[in-house]
């Protein structure tokens, strides 16, 4: 992992994609998701990427995440080059480096709030079994629902799943976080909500990759990565490439 | 404490009662049906070998003049024979319910200390009393009698009044139901007080090594016959059975034969259920199993988890273990007092239940394997992409292409069909749960049907309605005219008969058989010719063989010339034919002019068959005791006197078991089928839960919808019952041809039962309605939202 400093803080280079192209091969051909990405995020960066549907943001979330697999280019993520390994590599990578959140929140819906929480560290074997349960209430308790703790996940709101999700997404503390549009399926307040968590975490000192259609986004998010037509259209961190980008949104 | 992931394994199961409960029960019906059917050939197999053993049966039978004390204790020093005993046996009648049964009377000298053949006391009294009898346990209720009754008995042409003392157990003999006869014993000094003579003309010996080697008993058998002649005995035929095999054991092993294919298949049809629900469990947990790959689950971890599963319903449905344990012993017990020996222990031999666990939990594991590693192996985006709409494109194949021209068509009726054929690998383990299904259900009706169309064709070859043995020859002229002069017969023929055996060229004696002596012209019988040609005048001395005297000489083919012991004569004959005369003994025919020229027993007959006017069993019955009436005064003695109904009977009793067997293996493969059918359908339709969603999202009403899924069980099904009535006939025709060799040493008659066709289309039909309508009924009960939204 390349380290540098910036601004008198030592900085490292967490996400590095280096002409990455993704294709697919469709009924009717042969359909390029992305191409040549080169792509740098730093530790603790907030970004975020945005485009219209159909423009490659949430293959690219998928290929940083390790649940897809680029097709060519290399992709290095917490300092592992994710080209060379094997999905049961994959899994136990991103058990340790990163926490995925969903639209639609994916909770196992025979596991209580809780146990959703603990099923990353039961999976990576992080802690031990009786700190587990712990920790989980503590993450519970940070994104403000530990009183939903021993609930089963459909009997909890919109907002109340997708916090259940950042709680599971940080369980086994991975210095990453992925999420492809989390507040896609929320109201305006639980959205703010969210987003408000997200800046927390960004705060101190996880790097947050996500895919949104927050038109507000500008205003927390460090950097701002457009994508058309599966190629960068705009990456920027200033408030001119966020005004260039936002018309982009679908 | 359980980690969350084995608490989501439980919490899943909770919350899929329904599709747990149907795998459990299809590993269960596997498991029940293997037990069953292992346990009860385990059983079977080992005490009918233990108990025969047990019995210490003869190696071989010497049937000769009386003979004397001194001899036997000569016979028993000679090294090459572990012992000898003698017995005597008289063939008569019995009369029971205004008829007359075929009676054996068995002689022994010591009943104390029966050595070969052992006789084991049953109930009652025990040696026989003077005076007295016992009659073998099976054969009380042929002779419809109880110990302490008075039974009438004829022996040469004098009858009797034998009071009963009480049952024995004579496994030697093959069970009296079958037989139609009834096996009684007695004393030598019961049969002096009747003024009966008896002869010891039977003479059982052991051989003292490799008492299961035919060849090797067969020489020790003539050493001693050289013996036996040299002092002055004459020998008049050695019998060698089949080494420590029971006289039923063929049955036996025809249905034990059955009742492991059968219970394979059962067990082969659960697994593909298992296959079948787990496939369609696993695909409603793809994007549980994405997500936990999201979340850092490595495959290992996640495969373990639903083997776990498996393993639990392994667990779960071997608590049905027992039930197919216990059906196994109570069929085994069954069988066993059918076959009249006794189950000394009912424990499952240790090879069996290993094999009835391994089977319980590997097959159903080995089923689940293929839905478990295609359900862990898709990848993350993959399953997350998966919306629960089909992946298979339609219209990729070119039947797919086909179907998508169909038209005039109703377009709910369309979407069935095309549905039908979405998921080849879905429909390919539909189809074969079906088929096997109905296969299994039709097969075991048309195997019974070719066996009862087999006795049929027999019994439509055969032109006489009773057939009389008497107790000698008597003028055959004379037995024609009295049986003629009877009322309600029409026609009557004598028939020569006697014992035949086949000398080899080392000058031994084979086992004997029946010979029949019919005029070579005979009306009476046209046995199928299987090779050369039936009995004529043309050629002297022609014997033909009906095909299961051949089995006993394989090597004997149809021009060859045999030397034949026939009334204690020795003559050349040419086999001419082979007839196929289904559940028949080993017998041979040979012209009654040859007959004549070979036993000196000009004019004379033992054998006579007769016509009746009416052919309905009342009328056989009359016709009978008319034929009693009019020859008992003749002083001719009858020894049986049988109609075609009596021999049908017996026959039908023979093969009984088998048929009752298949009568419930047809039914026991109409619940499994039916079960297979409503797991199938159901999941078929679980699996498209969304898709449903989508439907109804566009404007599809309740109904349309239950047309559409209840179309598609319909097709489905209805394509099902095509494959299995096409698959159904040369598999069943296969097993009666394998059934038919080791039953009647022939191949069946094979018959199709219409019936076992319809009534499985009716069951398919109805089942798929009923399959299909119920989960769309529960679909068509969920909101929009819910059923698109369903995991």
């Amino acid at each position: 992992m390349n380290t540098y400093i910036e601004n008198g803080v030592p900085r490292r280079q967490i996400i590095k994609l280096e002409g990455v192209q993704k294709a697919y091969e469709t009924s009717a051909g042969e359909f390029v998701a992305l191409r040549d990405i080169n792509l740098s995020i730093k530790t603790g960066e907030f970004a975020t990427v945005i485009g219209k549907s159909g423009s490659g943001k949430s293959t690219l979330l998928n290929i940083i995440a390790g649940i897809d697999r680029a097709t060519a280019g290399e992709v290095v993520v917490g300092g592992t080059s994710l080209n060379g390994l094997s999905e049961n590599q994959l899994a136990i990578w991103r058990g340790k480096t990163v926490g995925v959140i969903f639209q639609f929140f994916q909770l196992l819906p025979t596991l209580t709030v809780a146990e959703n929480v603990m099923l990353p560290m039961d999976f990576g074997r992080f802690l031990n079994g009786n700190k587990r349960k712990q920790r989980a209430l503590d993450l519970l308790e940070r994104v403000g629902i530990v009183g939903q703790a021993h609930k089963l996940p459909h009997t909890l709101s919109g907002g109340q799943q997708q916090r259940v999700a950042i709680a599971r997404a940080l369980a086994n503390d991975p210095p990453i976080l992925v999420a492809d549009e989390p507040t896609g399926n929320l109201d305006t307040h639980t959205a703010e909500v969210v987003l408000n968590l997200f800046s927390a975490l960004v705060n101190e000192g996880k790097t947050i990759l996500m895919v949104t259609h927050e038109r507000d986004i500008e205003t927390r998010s460090h950097r701002l990565i457009s994508l058309e037509d599966g190629r960068i259209l705009v990456d920027g961190a200033g408030q001119k490439e966020l005004k260039d980008a936002l018309p982009t949104l679908a | 404490m359980l980690s969350p992931r084995w608490r989501k394994v439980f919490r899943d199961i909770q919350a899929n009662l329904g599709q747990v409960a149907l795998v459990v029960c299809a590993i269960a019906v596997g498991v029940v049906s293997v037990g069953w059917f292992t346990s009860s050939y385990g059983i079977l197999s080992r005490e009918l070998e233990a108990n025969y053993v047990a019995t210490n049966p003869a190696s071989a039978i010497l049937y000769l003049d009386d003979i004397s004390p001194d001899v036997i204790e000569s016979i028993q020093s000679r090294s090459d024979i572990l012992d000898a005993e003698v017995m005597g046996m008289l063939q008569g009648r019995i009369h029971v319910d205004g008829e007359w049964r075929t009676f054996q009377l068995y002689v022994r000298q010591d009943y104390e200390n029966t050595r070969i053949n052992q006789l084991v006391p049953e109930d009652g009294e025990f040696p026989p009393p003077l005076g007295e009898i016992l009659i073998e346990r099976a054969a009380l209720s042929v002779a419809d009698a109880d110990i302490g009754d008075e039974i009438q008995v004829q022996i040469e042409n004098q009858e009797y009044t034998l009071p009963v003392a009480g049952t024995l157990h004579d496994l030697g003999v093959p069970p009296a139901w079958q037989e139609n006869n009834v096996y009684a014993y007695a004393t030598p000094e019961t049969l002096t007080r009747l003024g009966i003579e008896i002869a010891f003309d039977e003479l059982r010996i052991t051989v003292a090594e490799n008492a299961g080697d035919e060849t090797h008993i067969r020489n020790v058998a003539l050493d001693v016959t050289d013996w036996l002649e040299s002092e002055g005995y004459t020998v008049f035929r050695v019998q060698v059975p089949p080494p420590l095999e029971h006289p039923n054991q063929n049955q036996m092993e025809s249905l034990m034969m059955l009742l492991s294919g059968f219970g394979s298949l059962v067990f082969v049809l659960t697994a593909i259920l298992v296959t079948n629900v787990m496939s369609a469990y696993l695909s409603k947990q793809v994007r549980q199993i994405a997500v936990m790959k999201a979340i850092g689950g490595r495959r290992g971890q996640i495969t373990g988890l639903y083997v776990g599963m498996v393993l639990l319903f392994c667990a779960l449905a071997a608590l049905a273990l027992p039930v197919g344990v216990i059906a196994g012993q109570e069929t085994a017990s069954f069988l066993a007092s059918m076959l009249n020996f006794n189950i000394e222990s009912e424990t499952i031999p240790a090879n069996i239940l290993l094999l009835q666990v391994a089977m319980g939990l590997l097959v159903p594991l080995l089923a689940a394997s293929y839905p478990i590693y295609r359900g862990t192996h898709v990848t993350v985006r993959e399953a997350l992409n998966d919306y629960g709409l089909s992946q298979n494109a339609f219209g990729a194949r070119w039947f797919d292409r086909q179907l998508s021209r169909v038209r005039g068509v109703q377009r709910p009726l369309l979407l069935s069909l095309r549905n039908t054929f979405r998921q080849r690998w879905r429909l390919i383990l539909t189809f074969s749960t079906l088929a096997i299904g109905g296969t299994l259900f039709m097969a075991a009706l048309n195997v019974r049907a070719s066996l009862l169309n087999s006795i049929d064709e027999r019994y439509e070859r055969q032109h006489y309605d009773i057939a009389i043995n008497f107790a000698d020859a008597y003028p055959a002229e004379q037995l024609e005219s009295i049986a003629i002069a009877t009322e309600g017969v029409v026609d009557a023929e004598a028939w020569g008969t006697g014992s035949g055996a086949i000398i080899d060229t080392n000058g031994t004696a084979g086992n004997t058989f029946i010979v029949l002596a019919p005029p070579a012209e005979t009306p009476l019988v046209d046995w199928e010719v299987l090779e050369g040609r039936w009995l004529s005048g043309d050629i002297e001395n022609g014997i033909v063989f009906n095909h299961a005297l051949l089995a006993e000489y394989p090597d004997l083919q149809v021009g060859d010339e045999i030397t034949l012991s026939l009334a204690d004569r020795t003559q050349s004959w040419r086999l001419v034919g082979i007839v196929r005369e289904t559940a028949a003994p080993p017998l041979a025919y040979i012209a009654y002019a040859d007959f004549e020229r070979a036993t000196s027993l000009t004019g004379q007959a033992q054998r006579l068959m007769v016509v009746t006017d009416e052919h309905d069993e009342q009328s056989l019955i009359a016709a009978k005791q008319n034929l009693e009436a009019s020859f008992d005064p003749t002083g001719m003695v009858m020894r049986s006197n049988l109609s075609s109904f009596d021999s049908r009977q017996i026959i039908e009793d023979h093969i009984v078991l088998i048929t009752s067997f298949l009568v419930m293996a047809a039914a026991l493969s109409l619940v499994v089928g039916g079960l297979g059918l409503m797991t199938t359908m159901g999941t078929n339709v679980l699996e498209r839960t969304r898709e449903i969603g989508v439907m109804r999202a566009i404007g599809a009403s309740n109904n349309a919808l239950t047309r559409i899924i209840v179309g598609e069980g319909v097709v489905i099904g209805l394509l099902s019952w095509l494959l299995a009535a096409v698959i159904v006939v040369p598999f069943s025709y296969i097993v009666a041809q394998q059934l038919g060799q080791s039953l009647l040493q022939t191949s069946l008659d094979f018959a199709v039962n219409p019936s076992g066709f319809v009534i499985w289309l009716g069951v398919v039909a109805v089942f798929s309605v009923i399959a299909s309508w119920l989960p769309a009924w529960s679909a068509n009960r969920l909101t929009v939202h819910d059923v698109l939204a369903y995991e």
